[in-house]
Order: C-alpha cells, then structure tokens, then sequence
C-alpha cells in the first residue's frame, strides 16, 4: 500500500490555521466562566448538602438499630485492633442498603490502616476493610449453599471490572453469621490508592467479574449489564481523594497483566493456525508472524521466564505448585525441540505457544491472553 | 462542571500547543471533515480540564489525550449516524478533503483498526508503543494491524 501517499493526504487536510488559538481562548473563557459560577453557587450548593445530610442520617439510623456494627463483626472475628479502628474517626459508617431479589445487601462501612487484623501476611501494606451484611428479605437464615452464589468485590472507575477487583488486588473475605444475617469483612489491598476515582463495591450473583455482568461507560464508569437479570447493588465508597496514589495505582494495575482498558468492541475471533500437511510449519492468519524457537532460544527464554515466575512466587502471586507445572512443561518443550517432536513459537511480542507434533492432526487455535498465547487443541 | 489541575495559562498552552496536530490528524481517520475532527478534538481538551486526572509522565498525559480523543470522534460518528448519515459511505463517496483513495479507505475501517493504522504509519508507533499508548497488549495491537491492512486490502478491491 502506498503509505507516502497516505501521509502526504494527511498532511494536506485543511484543518484551520487558528485552531489553537481558537481551542486555547475557548478553555480560557470556560475556566472563568466556571470561575464566576462557582462563586455564585457556593452557598446554595452549602444549604442543599445540610439538608441531605439530615435525609441520610434518617434513613441510616433504622438500618444501623438492626444490625451488627462494624467493631461487633470485627470483634466477633476476634481482630481487636480492627475493632478499635472501626469505632475510631478514620471509619466511614455508612449503613446503605440494597433490596435487590429476595435480599437485602448493607454496605456497613469501611476503614483503612495498617497492621489492622491477623487475617492476612502483609502487615506492612495498608489495607482496606469494608464489612457488608447479607439478609433474605423473607427473614430466613441464608444457607451455605447460598452464600457461595454471591460476590462482593471491589471496582474502580476507568479500570476494567475484569482487572481491577477482589482477585487482582490481592484480597481475602471473612465470614460469620448472626441472627440470620450474613456479614462479610473484606480485607482488601489500598483501595485509596484509588481514591481519585470512583471506587465500587459490588454485589452481584455470580463469580468473578466479566464482560456479561459489567460494562463501562465512554467515562469509565460501571455498570451492571442491563441484561444482567441476577440479584446486584453497586455501591459507591466515600474515600479521601488526597489520599490518592494514582502513579502507583497505575503500576499497582499494569502489574497485573491484565487488559484495564475498557474495549466496547473485543476482538471477535482469535487468531488462527494453519498447519502444513507435514505437521512441520505454522502460519498464524491473518497476518501474525509467528517467531520460531530453536532448542538454543528456548532454552534463553525459560532461564529468563523461570526467574519471572520465580519472582512470582517469591511475591506471593504465583503458587509453588504453578511455578513447578509452569517450568515442568517448559522442559517438556526444551525437550521436544532438542529431539525434533515439538515446535513452540513466539507470536507479538509477549505470547508464546507451543506444540508437539503427534497433536497437529487436530485443530490449533491461538488467542492473544495474559502473559501469552491461549493455544487450544481440539 | 468543576475544574481539575490543567487550567493554568501556561499549561493550557503547552498541551494544546503540543498535542493538537497529532490528534487532529487522528480524530479526522474517524470522522468525515475537518471541522467534526476540530470539535472532537476541542472536546478533548475541554474534557481534560474538568477531570480530575493526573499523569505519571508525558507518556501517560498523550495516552490518555489520544483514547479521549477517539471516544470524543466516536460520539460525533455515532450522533451523525443518528442523523442517519452513514460516514463510511461519505468517507468513501464524498471526502473531498483528502482526495486519496488510501485515506478514505481508513477513515471506512472500523476504529479498533483505523486508529493502530494511522498511528503506525503516520505517526511512525510501534507496535509496543502503541499497546502502551491505547492500555491495549502489545498482542492485540498487532492483530488489530494485520486485520486492519487486510480490511484496507479488500476496500481498496473493490473500490
């Protein structure tokens, strides 16, 4: 294709000479209209959040007389310490309540610390604990059987539910029952870290979070699907936004390796293999290039993703028994291209997948996924 | 409408000065006139100054300037198209901005595949690069490049 013609077409577009001081004057005159605005607007604004403080107060009360308080549910898990940071002013009560299906779901409230409760190893690492209170609306106990249908995780905005929430963070959630009511302590990495952004707590029927429970908004705001027909309450938390970290929310998320932006529109079909009739050669279509591995370049890229996962595990993001299949199938493959049995290629630039030949009379599918390719076999 | 960090003079300057070429050019492969990608692009800018956003580093400043300004292309596309004037069609039929078959024929794509075009061959991305600047894996991006070359292949067929 002719692309000097393509850069020359652009060159040319007639975009208007005065654009920028155009674009600059209009920002300007905006800030100072907002300026006067907000001047003006100041002690309305003051009176209306009096009164909806009064309104909230009212409504939070009636759901507080009945249910546990956060330093009871703390206490009863026996964390002491978190009890007193619950009954201390750094706890958010919130008290707000869900009725969605046969149940009804209470975001009691939230605190963030460090070195907070025993449930977990990272007491050097601020945490955030938010406790929620599940109950059937009928009144009746709720089963374990039940219980295992819901989740409670956190979200933020701009960041993919499928990214962001109580797996990649790195959380743990704890349990007791009382008086027919189910509470659960969440104990989460940082999440003022995030505080910059809308920062969620969802509740919905179903597993972790996807793609048919969540979408985002052209803001990067969730929202559950409409056709999401389970019970669900999204809550938002009143955290402190100088307390934001957004540098090392962003590193925190990026660490993950997961997609955090928000694709309306996913790629709808993977990327496929054709292979020769000999089983000797692979073309990924349409149009990946495919890198292939000799025994001697193998062998340089597991020393080096060994001592990835190595880290991992070290980092208490990988399992030793991960780590051991992970580099026990890779030998396997060092293996096969030493004696001529397997062949395993790099595709993009951070996927890798491999294949012994005895398996190339089925179909071989590879999809772009996290830290590499998805290689199916049917 | 409350105001984030980028309202200084200085700073208002800088980024519109720095940034307003490259994401006219970009919003223009989404939409069918230079004076729609002059709004897009406007609407970018005025985004960033009511978010409460702040950057890392330039790189991450430009990032989110460039996937702000593809939504801000996409709403115009999706409301003119609600005026039920398929841009693909006058991108194709009329364009009379650009006079090049090849750019017209990216301005049809769809935008998961026109945006990693232009930014590889006009503003010379790399595949890497481009991962970073759309939060996309590098993986997707060229995926998104061999279909979007393959797309421009059969437009430009059966033109």
């Amino acid at each position: 294709m002719k692309w000097e013609e393509y850069r020359n077409a652009v060159d040319r577009l007639p975009f208007s000479a005065d654009f920028q001081a155009r674009t600059q004057e209009a920002l300007r005159t905006c800030i100072q209209e907002e300026k006067e605005y907000t001047m003006k607007s100041h002690i309305l604004r003051k009176v209306l959040l009096t009164a909806a403080a009064v309104t909230l107060l009212t409504v939070t009360a009636l759901a507080a007389a009945r249910l546990l308080t956060m330093d009871q549910v703390a206490g009863l898990l026996e964390q002491p310490l978190l009890a007193e940071a619950f009954k201390s002013e750094d706890a958010v009560l919130l008290d707000e309540s869900v009725e969605t299906g046969d149940y009804r779901v209470t975001l009691v409230g939230l605190v963030s610390g460090l070195g907070l409760d025993s449930l977990n190893e990272d007491l050097d690492e601020t945490h955030t604990y938010a406790v929620l209170a599940l109950e059937k609306l009928a009144g009746e106990p709720l089963s374990d059987e039940t219980l295992t249908q819901f989740t409670m995780t956190p979200l933020v905005s701009g960041y993919t539910p499928w990214s962001v929430n109580l797996w990649s963070l790195n959380s743990a959630a704890h349990s007791i029952d009382q008086d027919g009511v189910h509470y659960r302590l969440l104990d989460i990495q940082d999440l003022e870290l995030f505080a910059d952004r809308t920062v969620y707590l969802a509740f919905y029927e179903g597993g972790s979070p996807s793609r048919e429970i969540f979408g985002m908004d052209d803001q990067g705001n969730i929202h559950f699907q409409e056709d999401f027909a389970g019970p669900k309450a999204l809550f938002t938390l009143p955290l402190d936004p100088s307390k934001a970290d957004p540098a090392a929310a962003q590193a925190l998320v990026e660490s993950t390796g997961l997609a955090y932006v928000y694709d309306p529109d996913p790629e709808d079909t993977p990327l496929t293999v054709r292979k020769s009739a000999d089983g000797t050669s692979l073309e990924v279509l349409p149009g990946g290039e495919p890198v292939w591995f000799t025994a001697e370049t193998y062998a340089a890229y597991m020393a080096e993703e060994t001592g990835r996962l190595r880290q991992q595990v070290q980092d208490g993001t990988l399992s030793q028994e991960s780590f051991d299949k992970s580099v026990a199938d890779m030998e396997a493959v060092l293996a096969g291209l030493r004696d001529g049995t397997a062949q395993a290629a790099q595709v993009g630039e951070n996927g890798v997948g491999a294949f012994f030949k005895s398996e190339t009379d089925h179909d071989v599918t590879m999809t772009p996924a996290k830290d590499g390719v998805e290689m199916v076999i049917q | 409408m409350d105001l984030g960090p980028f309202t200084s003079d200085e700073t208002i300057s800088r980024i519109v000065g720095e940034y307003s070429d490259m994401l006219l050019r970009l919003a223009y492969t989404r939409l069918s006139s230079v004076s729609d990608a002059e709004d897009a692009v406007q609407e970018a800018f005025l985004q960033l100054l009511t978010s409460r956003v702040s950057f890392r580093d330039a790189g991450h400043e430009k990032a989110w300037l460039i996937r702000t300004t593809l939504h801000r292309a996409s709403d115009i596309r999706r409301r003119a198209e609600g005026r039920n004037v398929s841009l693909e069609e006058a991108a194709l039929a009329a364009a009379p901005e650009t006079g090049s078959e090849l750019l017209q024929a990216v301005q049809a794509l769809p935008e998961k595949y026109s945006a990693v075009i232009h930014l590889h061959y006009y503003e010379g991305y790399s595949i890497k690069e481009m991962g970073k600047l759309l939060g996309l894996p590098a993986a997707t991006v060229g995926t998104r490049l061999a279909r979007g070359r393959e797309r421009l292949r059969q437009i430009l067929k059966e033109e």
